[in-house]
């Protein structure tokens, strides 16, 4: 019990690492400039329920207003006056790459309600603004998502007992950090079953191609695995919104995926390709109505394979 | 005298690398290589038992290292791997290998290691300038 206690904190705390405060903060900034009344900003915080109001010029930070200025700008008699005079400048601010653990220490130091995001260490562009309930927010969502892929592992792994050859793995649009999970796992279970390392290799490819391809591009879907005695057959199946062509799909180095996905090594229009060739068969069918479904078989006996090439 | 294979150990020597994890592994042989930041390429391969050369930190350079049989991954250019990246390569005895040279640098270190494999005798070091 203590163990699995203590897996789950080194995974929130891997994960503080790995979100990055572009992936939580708010984009849509509500910012006034340097020119407007202390009046204006109080109006505004008052219309949004804010209690902090970014001053932006140029799309470069250059203060910032909270309730607490707006207390004494009417205490003081100066609610009329511009902004730049009394605005807090050299205001804290955090780079959009780093990771929400930073900004989490940042709000435990300094109890601020929020921290403007700016695009990049050492300049003033905003691009975006963090709470703290943002941060928390996105860390129980991906929780969650963990939580449920490790249920799925589980279902699986007692389906194991009772059918012996068939695993279906759920697959989670968009949910990159658990992508590979199902392959590496099925590529255990055929180590177990002593099949020749390159064609287990040839299948664990299809396989996570296919988890990628899934997060990637569809609204989410599943993968089943059927080892057989002489052949693995791979059922990925997804929710669509389908392939709109599919002859240029299958082209090598067509895609459709976005910076982020390339960034993240992927993305080169190599995966229906290369699942093609890893396969010794292999069929897809895409609809815009219902996604798309591809079928790929690979012999784990080498001989079958080559009888059935000598008939062709 | 060329050579065609060099062991986990001599590959760390040579582009002045920082072992994280897979202790166990350095003096198991290096038959193939790949350089590349497009973890798709690699899929593409059709290589195994090969040196995943990357500038990409992620968690996805292992899992790929681990669906293509790759034998290490070295993070070139002095970056640091997240740390779901390092848990994953402890956890499966994946040598995970840090080095501040960039891309070209490493892959010319290792060049010059496989067609003059005695000339790593004399260290690394006398490659500054590449």
């Amino acid at each position: 019990m203590a163990e699995l206690k203590d897996r789950q904190i080194r995974l929130v705390h891997e994960l503080m690492y790995q979100i990055k405060v572009h992936q939580v903060m708010n984009r849509n900034v509500v910012s006034l400039p340097s020119t407007a009344t202390m009046r204006e900003v109080q109006l505004c915080m008052k219309e949004k329920k804010f209690s902090g109001v970014p001053i932006v010029d140029n799309g470069n930070l250059a203060g910032i207003i909270s309730i607490d200025d707006i207390i004494t700008a009417f205490d003081h008699g100066y609610i009329e006056d511009q902004v730049g005079k009394h605005m807090t400048k050299n205001v804290m601010t955090i780079p959009q790459n780093y990771s929400v653990i930073t900004a989490t220490n940042i709000f435990k130091k300094y109890h601020f309600g929020r921290i403007p995001v700016v695009k990049a260490a050492g300049t003033q562009e905003l691009v975006g603004i963090v709470t703290y309930g943002d941060i928390l927010s996105h860390l129980l969502m991906q929780v969650n998502a963990i939580a449920e892929h490790f249920e799925t592992i589980e279902t699986l792994s007692k389906r194991d007992q009772s059918q012996g050859n068939v695993y279906r793995f759920e697959i989670v649009q968009d949910n990159f950090d658990l992508a590979g999970v199902a392959s590496t796992t099925i590529k255990k279970y055929l180590q177990d079953r002593k099949i020749l390392p390159d064609i287990v290799r040839r299948i664990a490819i299809i396989c996570y191609e296919a988890e990628m391809n899934v997060i990637i591009h569809s609204l989410g879907g599943y993968m089943e695995v059927q080892i057989q005695d002489d052949l693995v057959k791979i059922v990925i199946v997804d929710e669509g919104p389908g392939i709109p062509d599919l002859e240029k799909a299958m082209e090598p180095g067509f895609t459709t995926a976005n910076e982020k996905i390339r960034s993240l090594g992927f993305g080169a229009g190599l995966g229906l390709p290369n699942m093609k060739s890893c396969a010794d068969k292999f069929s897809i069918r895409s609809s815009m109505e219902t996604g798309t479904e591809i079928e790929a078989i690979v012999y784990t006996v080498e001989h079958h394979k080559d009888l059935d090439k000598k008939k062709t | 005298m060329k050579k065609d294979k060099i062991t986990i150990a001599e590959l760390i020597q040579a582009i002045e690398g920082e072992l994280i994890s897979g202790e166990d592994k350095l003096d198991r042989t290096v038959e193939n290589f790949g350089a590349t930041d497009l973890l798709s390429d690699v899929l593409a391969m059709g290589k195994s038992n090969y040196a995943l050369l990357t500038g990409l930190t992620n968690v996805q350079i292992l899992r790929t290292a681990e669906i293509t049989n790759a034998c290490c991954v070295v993070i070139v250019r002095n970056k640091q791997p997240q740390p779901a990246a390092v848990s994953l390569a402890k956890r499966n005895g994946i040598p995970l290998i840090l080095s501040r040279l960039t891309m070209f640098d490493a892959c010319c270190r290792i060049g010059r290691l496989l067609e003059n494999p005695d000339g790593r005798i004399e260290g690394s070091p006398n490659t500054a300038g590449t």
